[in-house]
């Protein structure tokens, strides 16, 4: 095999490697897109008075669909860590809506499927609490007139109100996700000191949760693709340089 | 692999085609939607009487024109006179130029032929339901079910259908013959029945038909018309009261028989005309002794009732306005003995802003007694009348020697100073009764009004009345649709109030200023949801889609104007115990206007 063919050769086979970047672009799987986000919150001032008066707490998670005749959105809530504290174990600490699956031991799934689901579960607060959620982001189209899905998480007190937020819907929520699109933004709100729990009537000045997206592996992969891509077009070019 | 392509291509075509038919289905489960009542003049439409002396006995139209005749146009049949036709005797009357809005079609149901509820014949009704639309004429449509048809009926001359079971009802004997009492359950039953029925019958009849009707009657306190009507001489009183007569037991009378018109027919007004009674019937729990409440017990108590369960499709209304009727006043009014002081009125004035309607009494003719003048039997109009601030009209008298009392243009007079009376007490729409238009043949009223220059009057009459009701009436907030930019977050539910959240922001993306209050109106709500913090519900702003539904919830954006290109946001508030997705239609309102 002379140099000629093999050029004519690497020339043949180059289409060959753009195939796997051009599969995940066009494979029907990217429809379905997701984010991934850790959720990181400073929880000491649950753990400490006048905070831990409105205890025992209870973590609320929450997928609701925005309207029956759209698209289907699924949320998984793990890799949890309490900085010194835990979660209750269900089922005795734990009150669901719809057919959540898990719990906060482990990893909890929630989806529109029927509406609205939802997890509440108590926890004893520790120093942080963390946790990845995984969410698609399929959005109902607003031109239909639909509301889009939502996911949110709140920190109940002991009656099972949310801790008072700046969150403006008036849900006190302290992370909010519009499934508003593919790529939807993550709302966080610190708590609002200057309204009272409803249990314990006391003031909690915690601020908003840190959020930190993670590139989900589908991403991870094509972004190697296109390196090994890359690389070989690299490759390919250096060996045609001798023959310009 | 073919074939479960093919099952999974049903399977999904079967899920489109069970939400298209869910979208189409849900229109029908939405509640209380009514087509705004149309302010204006309206005339009356007696529709049909039974014939005794044909064999057998047949069901003959009176004053109307004759199924399949020209619409609009009278026939040779026609007796005319009565006020709609009339009215259209010049050729088709497209709706305004008449004067008329619509009519008020009365079906006393033993004019209705059937054995059973199930059963009844509907044929003629029908018909002229189908010529008032073609005639432009909206319809109130009055299911007479009186206690009985004539002062001098025995219970024989219930419906066929309701006599069959007429040893089971409760009756009394009254001045009007022996008659079932207005709380029977047997006989309120029936009346119920009928009024299912009827509506049951109306929903067969075209779209165009159907919409064409805006309100029924249903007077559960009628002991002879579809007038609110207990009779309460001495010994009727005394008749009542052995029967078990109380306010309350009336109230929940009426209570069904309205919310059995306002169940069949949802997208309908309900009106209701009401009277005084004897006090000693209608004292206030007897606490007021007799003669202090003026017998309007019972009609404060339906009347409250009333306007908050069906409110924006309620309206009260008065069957005797007349130019000796006192006008709307500054107590103390000065007011004509022989009608007055009447606690209607001031009953009636109470409600005005939620919408009232009034029915003159005979504003040609009274029909009663003729009076001798200058040798001649004459029926004064509206006994006489009064001098009125506006120049006054005195019709018994012959305004000058040579000049017939019955001259048309004292009918048009007299119409208008009714319409003085009438217009101070800011109604929503004005009966003509039957007898302004009444022509010689088959009544006591010598008295016609034939000559095009009366039937002209009147008209101009009537058209400035519903021109003027027309602007009276309250001016709708303008809608805005196109001036705004929507968007709506997603529902989160919070766990504590129970409630799910929305924010929705409204964005000014005309190149004007949009003047507040901005109203954000929630059209089509689904039944599952429910807006808490609406601050009402639409009674003015009909959706510009040709849905003509009033009663959506509203919420207030702002009080202030919106400049363009800014925005403001607004938090929505569900009670939705489903927690299923809640649906909804936005709408834009804005400007001084009622929403």
């Amino acid at each position: 095999m002379n140099e000629d063919e093999t050029i004519t050769m690497k020339t043949r086979f180059l289409p060959a490697l753009l195939i796997p970047p051009l599969l995940y672009f066009t494979a029907p799987g990217t429809a379905s897109a997701d984010i991934l986000f850790t959720v990181r919150l400073d929880t000491t001032p649950l753990t400490i008075t006048p905070g831990d008066q409105a205890g025992p707490f209870s973590l609320a998670f929450q997928l609701a669909q925005g309207d029956t005749n759209n698209t289907t959105n699924t949320a998984t809530v793990s890799d949890f860590v309490f900085g010194g504290g835990s979660a209750g174990a269900c089922p005795a600490n734990c009150m669901t809506f719809g057919n959540v699956s898990g719990d906060a031991t482990g990893s909890i799934h929630l989806s529109t499927s029927d509406g609205f689901e939802a997890l509440i579960q108590t926890f004893r607060p520790g120093t942080t609490l963390s946790f990845l959620v995984d969410l698609t982001t399929n959005p109902n189209n607003p031109f239909l007139g639909a509301a889009p899905d939502t996911f949110a998480f709140s920190i109940l007190d002991r009656s099972l109100f949310p801790i008072p937020t700046q969150d403006p819907s008036g849900a006190d929520t302290l992370v909010t996700v519009d499934i508003n699109s593919t790529n939807p933004t993550v709302d966080s709100y610190a708590t609002d000191p200057r309204r009272l729990t409803n249990a314990g009537n006391v003031s909690i000045t915690m601020g908003p949760a840190t959020i930190e997206e993670v590139p989900e592996p589908g991403t991870l992969t094509l972004l190697g693709t296109v390196l090994v891509c890359a690389g070989v077009l690299r490759r390919w070019r250096h060996l045609r340089v001798p023959n310009a | 692999m073919v074939d479960i392509e093919s099952r999974q291509g049903r399977k999904r075509m079967s899920l489109v085609l069970l939400l298209v038919a869910a979208f189409w289905a849900t229109p029908t489960c939405l509640a209380q939607q009514v087509t705004p009542y149309p302010p204006g003049v309206y005339g009356t439409w007696p529709i049909f009487v039974l014939n005794t002396k044909s064999t057998p006995p047949m069901l003959v139209q009176q004053d109307i024109s004759v199924p399949g005749a020209t619409v609009c146009t009278p026939t040779t049949t026609d007796n005319g006179g009565y006020t709609g036709e009339l009215l259209l005797k010049n050729g088709p009357a497209p709706r305004g130029a008449g004067g008329l809005v619509g009519i008020l079609l009365e079906v006393l149901w033993t004019w209705v032929p059937g054995t059973n509820a199930a059963s009844l014949d509907w044929s003629v009704m029908n018909n002229l339901l189908i010529e008032a639309q073609a005639c432009n004429l909206r319809v109130a449509l009055s299911l007479d079910m009186p206690l009985a048809a004539s002062p001098d009926m025995s219970p024989t001359s219930l419906p066929p259908w309701v006599e069959q079971q007429i040893e089971m009802i409760k009756t009394v004997r009254l001045d009007i013959g022996t008659v079932p009492v207005f709380w029977d359950p047997i006989f309120n039953g029936d009346r119920v029945a009928f009024i299912q029925a009827a509506a049951a019958n109306i929903a067969t009849l075209p779209t165009a038909v159907q919409q064409n009707i805006i309100a029924v009657l249903a007077q559960p306190f009628g002991a002879t018309t579809d007038d609110w009507n207990i009779p309460h001489s001495d010994s009727n009183v005394m008749a009542w009261q052995k029967a078990g007569y109380s306010t309350s037991t009336m109230l929940a009378a009426g209570q069904m028989i309205l919310k059995a018109a306002a169940k069949a027919f949802p997208s309908l007004n309900l009106k209701l005309p009401i009277q005084a009674e004897g006090t000693e019937l209608d004292m206030l729990d007897g606490t007021n002794p007799p003669g202090t409440d003026g017998g309007v017990a019972l009609a404060t108590q339906v009347l409250p009732w009333a306007y908050t369960t069906f409110p924006g499709r309620f309206f009260a209304q008065l069957n005797f306005v007349s130019t000796k009727s006192p006008p709307d006043c500054v107590s103390p009014c000065s007011l004509d003995t022989t009608v007055s002081p009447n606690p209607v009125f001031d009953l009636i004035r109470t409600y005005q802003p939620q919408g009232v309607g009034l029915q003159d009494v005979a504003a040609a003719v009274d029909g009663g007694v003729p009076t001798t003048i200058n040798g001649v039997p004459t029926y004064c109009l509206q006994n006489g009348g009064v001098t009125l601030p506006n120049g006054g009209v005195i019709p018994c008298t012959p305004p000058s020697p040579g000049v017939a009392v019955c001259d048309s243009v004292q009918y048009a007079t007299v119409s208008q100073n009714s319409w003085y009376v009438v217009q101070t007490y800011a109604p929503t729409f004005w009966e003509i009764s039957r007898g302004d238009a009444t022509t010689a043949t088959g009544s006591q009223n010598p008295c016609q009004i034939t000559t095009d220059g009366g039937q002209d009057l009147m008209r101009n009459v009537f058209a400035a009345v519903t021109t003027q009701l027309a602007e009276t009436s309250p001016t709708c907030a303008q809608n805005v649709d196109s001036e705004f930019y929507i968007t709506r977050s997603g529902y989160v539910f919070n766990f504590g109030t129970k409630l799910f959240y929305q924010t929705v922001k409204l964005t000014n993306i005309g190149s004007a200023e949009i003047g507040g209050p901005i109203e954000l109106v929630l059209d089509h709500l689904s039944p599952n949801g429910s807006l808490s913090n609406q601050s009402g519900v639409t009674t003015c702003a009909a959706p510009l889609d040709n849905n003509p539904y009033l009663n959506s919830p509203y919420i207030v954006a702002t009080g202030a104007t919106l400049l363009p290109g800014a925005s403001v946001s607004v938090v929505l508030e569900f009670s939705n115990p489903t927690k299923a997705p809640t649906a909804y239609t936005q709408r834009m309102l804005a400007g001084a206007g009622t929403p």
